[in-house]
């Protein structure tokens, strides 16, 4: 499964949203379930299935499904 | 609930549901994949959680523990740091069950920090502040059927320090308080938080990152053990009040066989591995006995090799006087436990099995889903854990007082009269020589706390099912337009205790039987018969007309559905779920059945 798809997976999980209706523009803008409280929850969750910790400074802008792909694909070249 | 989560064909959902290294997101999909599909029969568990820290994770984690324990449950989480107007809310929506939580450090900004320079006034304006607020809610929540209020501990870990051993004290004055606080109400308990972060470990307990920057100290894996032990202290919810341990014996009462090894071959040793772990297994089980639970054997061998075992081993425990009902035989296990079920009249539901056969224990589950069956480890040094495990079932949240440490007498007699009643020729000779006297009181003060537990607790001959607390029955003993009975049966075989509850309300001219409910262990000896002349004479005295009563469905109660038909009252309206009743108290009259004799206070 590639990156994209296991990440849809979590936030579909997460938000309680299709998986195929993510795309990159998904964001709190576009998902009513996105709350702040549900972002915690979705950060804890991404690392907890990608094996990452996500830098603190990041944690917080995080708020698209674009910008959460671009920071895990930056792991993944760091490590 | 959800057949699929007892049977042996799991669904991929369940099983994730099961793992505890499943990840969060997989087991966020999987919780409510199985909720979407499952159907809670008792409706869900609503539990509302009100706290000064962020604990949406804990939803996750309730919900699935109420899932393995065959419940679903329904979290709200309260306004941050407002426990006066949550517990408000909650208690107008009719929550089950309540969670308080306040985290000490954030009680003020950074607070363990500031301890030791804060003003000792301070401190304790603080402690007054949390334990007045504290008392306010808990009287709100005065009707929520259970309130859990965690009790403080300390972020940093205690350290050998003197300024550590100041730190540790003031959290427990904190605590002290909050423990005062608590007393004055039954329906709370005290959640010992340090002991969770114990179990699961100091540094996987908190997550400081999101601590300090979201306010939500704990893991993923604190929540996920206090929902366990929730679920666990709830009794899934207040839906299962286990009854007796059924115990197998080869391998889970003693090591070895006893057919092969002999008396003298069996390991019962408590100086020695293996026998050292089924020794402490069985002083684990004699204690759930004392507490009043019921314990039984099935056991696949030739009775007298286990009647040998129970009189001579040296070292056994559990001796033939702390079994009420032992099936030892060639039989099917589901036939011996329908039949320790059937003798001791309580519901399957009310077993809990434990066997070392993975066969045995999957054809239980299989057959009997309603029966709790646990398979006794592979490694005899994990025994123990499952031991105490099966206690924990029987005794979290065991309500205190009441005559739990009789009841293994009471089945017994109980037993023994099943057996006498087949020597006997006639139905009518039988029930003459038992020399039954039931003891009928009007609004005992003094058995609240019993009458409670049986209007929570009964659930085969129960009317109407009503479940009252404590207070509420206080309330009813205590008002002029009702009347609490209590039912007492002795026979000459012993004393049963207070064993039915009828409660009846007086409105106008109307005499209305609000409950009427029969501990099953004196069932089918005509007792319930016997208070209906007192309670017609005492609703004629009040200056009644009518008497009027009702039998309301459950999923266990269909035995009395024709209860009041047979007493001679006339179903004024009758439905799948619902019979109603009336009759003219004018010539009204309830034989007591004549071979009980009925004193009435």
């Amino acid at each position: 499964m590639t990156t994209d798809d296991k990440l849809k997976q979590v936030v579909s999980a997460v938000l309680r949203v299709p998986a195929d209706q993510i795309d990159d523009g998904t964001s709190p803008d576009t998902i009513e379930a996105w709350t702040s409280l549900a972002h915690l929850d979705l950060i804890l969750a991404i690392e907890d299935e990608f094996g990452v910790t996500i830098p603190d400074e990041e944690v917080g802008d995080l708020t698209s499904f674009r910008l959460l792909k671009l920071t895990l694909d930056e792991q993944a070249a760091a490590a | 609930m959800n057949v699929s989560l007892r049977t042996g064909s799991e669904s991929p959902a369940l099983t994730v549901v099961r793992d505890p290294n499943a990840s969060l997101s997989a087991l966020m999909a999987a919780v409510d994949r199985l909720e979407a599909h499952g159907v809670d029969e008792a409706g869900p568990m609503r539990v509302a959680v009100s706290a000064n820290i962020t604990t949406e994770l804990f939803s996750t984690f309730m919900r699935r523990h109420a899932l393995l324990a065959g419940r679903t449950a329904r979290v709200e989480h309260g306004s941050y740091d407002d426990h006066l107007e949550n517990v408000r809310r909650f208690a107008e929506q009719r929550v089950d069950h309540l969670v308080l939580v306040n985290f000490f450090d954030n009680l003020m900004p950074s607070f363990e920090a500031r301890l030791h320079a804060l003003d000792p006034d301070l401190l304790a304006a603080q402690r007054e502040r949390v334990r007045g607020e504290l008392r306010l809610a808990l009287a709100a929540a005065r009707d929520v059927p259970a309130v859990y209020v965690a009790l403080f501990h300390r972020l940093t870990p205690t350290a050998p320090t003197e300024q550590s051993a100041a730190l540790d004290a003031v959290v427990e004055s904190f605590n002290d308080a909050l423990r005062e606080a608590c007393a004055e109400h039954r329906n709370v308990t005290v959640l010992a938080m340090d002991e969770v972060a114990a179990a699961v470990g100091h540094a996987d307990s908190f997550n400081p990152r999101y601590y300090h920057r979201f306010k939500a100290p704990y893991t993923a894996r604190f929540w996920d053990e206090l929902a366990r032990r929730l679920v666990l202290v709830s009794r899934a919810g207040g839906s299962r009040y286990p009854k007796a341990l059924v115990l197998d014996c080869d391998n889970t009462l003693w090591g070895g066989v006893i057919g092969e090894d002999l008396i003298g071959g069996i390991k019962l040793s408590p100086d020695a591995y293996p026998g050292n772990v089924y020794w402490q297994a069985q002083a684990e089980f004699l204690n759930l006995q004392r507490s009043g639970v019921l314990l039984c054997l099935a056991t696949k061998n030739e009775p007298a090799d286990v009647e040998a075992v129970l009189a001579d081993h040296p070292h056994q425990l559990i001796r033939d006087r702390h079994v009420v009902v032992k099936r030892a035989n060639w039989g099917d296990k589901v036939d011996s436990l329908v039949g320790i079920a059937h003798e001791l009249n309580i519901g399957l539901d009310s077993l809990v099995f434990v066997d070392d056969s993975e066969f045995e224990c999957a054809s239980v589950r299989e057959r009997l889903p309603m029966v709790t069956t646990f398979t006794v480890p592979k490694n005899p040094y994990d025994y123990p854990a499952l031991a105490r495990e099966v206690c924990d079932l029987f005794l979290a949240g065991r309500p205190a007082g009441g005559n739990g440490s009789e009841k293994t007498e009471q089945y017994r007699i109980r037993a023994q009269a099943v057996e006498l009643e087949e020597s006997h020729a006639t139905r009518e000779e039988y029930l003459a020589s038992l020399g039954l006297a039931v003891e009928l009181r009007r609004n005992p003060h003094d058995a609240v706390t019993r009458i409670a537990q049986l209007t929570q607790k009964s659930n085969q001959f129960n009317l109407t099912t009503h479940r009252y607390t404590e207070a509420e029955i206080a309330d009813l003993i205590d008002s002029p337009t009702a009347t609490v009975y209590t039912l007492g049966v002795s026979d000459r075989f012993g004393d049963s205790g207070l064993t039915g509850v009828a409660i009846v309300r007086y409105g106008g001219v109307q005499a209305q039987v609000d409950t009427f409910l029969m501990s099953c262990r004196v069932l089918g000896r005509g007792v319930e018969l016997s208070p209906w002349a007192t309670i017609v004479a005492d609703a004629r005295a009040r200056g009644a007309y009518t008497l009027t009563a009702e039998w309301r469905r459950t999923a266990r109660n269909d035995q009395v559905e024709r209860f009041f038909d047979d007493l001679g009252l006339e179903c004024v309206s009758g439905g799948d779920d619902a019979r109603r009743y009336t009759a003219g108290l004018k010539g009204l009259a309830f034989p007591v059945p004549t071979h009980i004799e009925v004193n009435s206070q």
